[in-house]
């Protein structure tokens, strides 16, 4: 089953494979979200809100809806 | 023959993505007054300075920070018009600031200008950081790759200026060969038809050319479809392009970076991580943020307050000062009673609002704003708004002006669109005076379970412009149709210590902004109101005269101050205003107001705060200027001839605060909206509405009370 970053717990360590196409694609590559970088969850607002992610060293916040279309693996498959 | 070369001072853009401390370099460079920040979409308007030395001179143009030169947003419209020269000449050279611990990221943006062929350089910023975080850069290498010349600078500390004025005075720039074959990614007839169509130079600009066609020919509607036109004919899918170019600039990029940077065991920032999880926590996240709300509106509020009374009181000693010094006429009266209070009633609410944006400032410089975005969202959405709205909702709590000019980092249309028209809601400063004379009048200044009513009357009046706020703008989610999506993915910059200086430069570009663009009109009017407040239709005001100096005449002179206060008052309803006044009566009757509130309504139409100067203006013109009640005790005096009842009782007090609650009353806003949603649409409707929804709930809080 293919795992979104969505759908990551706290900590967990994992890496972006594919990312959905969307109409904001544009926008997730022009601010650095690439298949092949490492992505964790930091925090999650309350409530389904933004959830924050770290991203190859850089904080990142997204939305759920958007977090949704990354699709995600674990670091050593 | 000679030959006088037209002498033009070259320019130069300075562009990066945002926080990567671009206007940090602007400002040691220029040492222009101008705005740092920390927050995606800080330096929107154009701001330009200039660099000299000796006789050369260059101009720099402070770019909007972007990630990209798609059009995504509004900055980054702006910034390719700036670069492709559409609304003026190309600038010369082009500074690219990169971010030295995100290369990637910032490379994407400089390719992209290398391939528009200005001459250019790079200045790798943050190098501090970088090194902290094990990254090592090696710069020949990266010169040597690029083509382009390459600095590694600290815009926090000094580090790299002097190499950059340098390369600037011997215009070390340079043209970079092409970074991506852009002829892989459109046919060449299209490349052909474009650059001869638009004389273009290089293919890439031929290439943005058209894929900006939507956003930048809104006015040129003629070559927008000529562009669509083309497009259509070779089934050129603009977006599936650009995702294609993106994806192998970051590839060749990607390439480019193994051989030149070599990162050591990557470090996370602690202290940023650290901060985080307090700061970003679901449960103690929001407390911290109430905790630096309270700071905040305990600043405006208490601290402000001081600064302000010492303005209020040196203006009117300025006044009187006036009036007793200067040979008394029409020049003195306009300078005292129109002039001298119009100028206080704009600097008076300078403390709050340099207050409220040195603290804006502060946070976005540290970090922490975007973290506020990130918190709020969440509660905005199901408002129609985004959580980009709370920046210019807390704006508007000081003054609306800025916070709609703030809605611009709001990268959907209909939310921001939502947030202009909502945030002249929230209550500003210039209803406060409003609100405290007011409530002064018709609340009791006693306690209730321990806290003063006054004061829960006060906070009452905030919480309404709150609650109409999200009201408001949950009505205009349903009625306002969009096809955009709404969407957040942002950038949570590290938390850094904030530089003082940029803080305290925030405060005085906003209270510079807020004076000439709130003070000119507020003058204006205080001036057109005393005109229209001392002369009416000559022929029954020299009536009046006459009947005065007649029976000045046979009086004791003891009775000359009363018979002069009788005939003021018996001037200024016979003057132009008072005419005015009289007109509106009959519409603003079942609100609970008389002819002078009305005048004071019409006044206050440009900015709320004249509301107070007007009524004591109406209450003291021709008076004794010596006389020492208050306005406050004047307007309690104040008595209905018709019915002998207060005018200022409790029905028409609350329903006059839940009008100014409401009202759309300020023509500056009204031109900010205008400019910044380009048409008197918005405006327009804005006012309407507004005024409407101001006199029904007016008309209903007078009904219940009364």
């Amino acid at each position: 089953m293919v795992r979104t970053a969505a759908s990551l717990q706290r900590g967990e360590q994992s890496v972006i494979a594919h990312i959905e196409d969307s109409p904001y694609s544009i926008n997730f590559l022009e601010i650095g979200l690439l298949p092949g970088k490492q992505i964790r969850v930091i925090q999650r607002a309350p409530f389904g809100g933004p959830i924050a992610f770290l991203v190859d060293g850089h904080m990142m916040a997204l939305r759920i809806s958007e977090a949704e279309l990354i699709q995600v693996q674990p670091i050593n498959p | 023959m000679e030959i006088v070369a037209e002498k033009r001072t070259k320019s130069i853009a300075i562009i990066g993505n945002p926080n990567v401390g671009k206007s940090s370099i602007f400002n040691k460079l220029t040492g222009l007054n101008q705005k740092i920040g920390n927050y995606p979409g800080v330096t929107v308007d154009k701001s330009t300075g200039t660099i000299r030395k000796g006789t050369s001179t260059y101009e720099l143009i402070d770019l909007p920070g972007t990630y990209s030169l798609y059009p995504n947003s509004e900055d980054e419209i702006i910034a390719y018009r700036v670069l492709t020269g559409m609304d003026t000449v190309k600038p010369d050279f082009v500074l690219v600031i990169l971010d030295a611990c995100n290369l990637e990221r910032s490379l994407l943006l400089g390719s992209q200008v290398i391939d528009l062929g200005i001459p250019l350089a790079f200045l790798v910023n943050m190098k501090d950081l970088a090194e902290e975080n094990g990254i090592q850069i090696r710069v020949m290498e990266l010169y040597k790759e690029l083509g382009v010349p390459l600095i590694l600078t600290d815009g926090r500390k000094n580090e790299g200026m002097e190499a950059i004025r340098e390369l600037i005075f011997k215009e070390e720039f340079e043209i970079a060969s092409p970074f991506l074959a852009i002829r892989e990614y459109m046919p060449d007839a299209m490349f052909t038809a474009i650059r001869e169509k638009f004389n273009l130079s290089t293919d890439y600009e031929a290439f943005q050319r058209l894929v900006f066609s939507g956003y930048v020919d809104s006015a040129g509607q003629e070559n927008k479809s000529w562009l669509q036109a083309l497009a259509s004919q070779f089934d050129f899918q603009i977006q599936q392009q650009q995702i294609k170019e993106t994806n192998a600039r970051y590839a060749r990029i990607n390439q480019l970076l193994k051989r030149t940077v070599k990162t050591e065991k990557r470090q996370e920032n602690k202290l940023t991580s650290r901060l985080d999880g307090l700061l970003l926590h679901p449960v103690l996240g929001y407390f911290i943020f109430i905790l630096v709300m309270l700071l905040v509106f305990q600043a405006i509020f208490a601290w402000a307050s001081f600064p302000m009374d010492l303005i209020d009181g040196f203006f009117a000693s300025v006044s009187s000062w006036v009036y007793d010094t200067l040979p008394a006429g029409v020049l003195t009266d306009l300078l005292a009673e129109g002039i001298i209070p119009g100028v206080g009633g704009v600097v008076i609410f300078i403390p709050q609002i340099a207050l409220l944006f040195g603290f804006l400032a502060f946070l976005e410089d540290t970090g922490y704003l975007s973290r506020v975005v990130f918190l709020m969202d969440r509660l905005m959405r199901p408002f129609g708004l985004h959580g980009k709205s709370v920046v210019p909702l807390i704006s508007g709590l000081a003054c609306a002006i800025p916070g709609v000019m703030a809605a611009r980092t709001i990268r959907n249309s209909k939310e921001r669109l939502i947030t202009i028209l909502v945030t002249p809601w929230m209550s500003c400063s210039a209803r406060l005076p409003v609100y405290i004379i007011l409530i002064g009048l018709t609340v009791p200044d006693d306690l209730f379970f321990g806290i003063n009513l006054q004061a829960i009357a006060l906070l009452s009046m905030y919480l309404l412009g709150a609650f109409a706020t999200f009201l408001g703008a949950l009505a205009l989610r349903f009625l306002l149709k969009t096809r955009e999506k709404s969407y957040l993915l942002t950038d949570l910059p590290i938390y850094r210590w904030p530089r003082w200086k940029a803080v305290v430069l925030t405060m005085y570009s906003k209270s510079k902004i807020f004076v000439f663009e709130a003070g000119k009109v507020i003058l204006a009017i205080s001036i057109v109101l005393w005109v229209l407040a001392s002369y009416g239709p000559p022929a029954k005001m020299d009536a009046l005269e006459a009947q005065m100096a007649a029976e000045l005449a046979n009086a004791p002179e003891d009775e000359y101050t009363a018979i002069e206060e009788r005939y003021a008052s018996a001037e200024l309803e016979t003057s132009y205003i008072g005419i005015l006044g009289k007109a509106i009566e009959p519409v603003i009757r079942p609100l609970g107001y008389d002819w002078k509130i009305g005048i004071a309504l019409i006044t206050s139409f440009a900015a709320r705060e004249v509301f107070v100067g007007t009524i004591a203006t109406i209450y003291s013109i021709g008076g004794d200027v010596d006389n020492e009640l208050t306005i406050r005790e004047k307007l309690s005096q104040e008595v209905n001839p018709a019915t002998g009842e207060k005018v200022f009782n409790k029905a028409t007090g609350f329903s006059l605060m839940v009008f100014y609650a409401f009202a759309m009353q300020c023509m500056s806003t009204l031109a900010v909206v205008y400019r910044e949603t380009k048409s008197w649409k918005w405006p327009v409707i804005q006012t309407l509405a507004m005024t409407v929804i101001a006199y029904l709930a007016a008309l209903f809080t007078y009904q219940i009370f009364s």
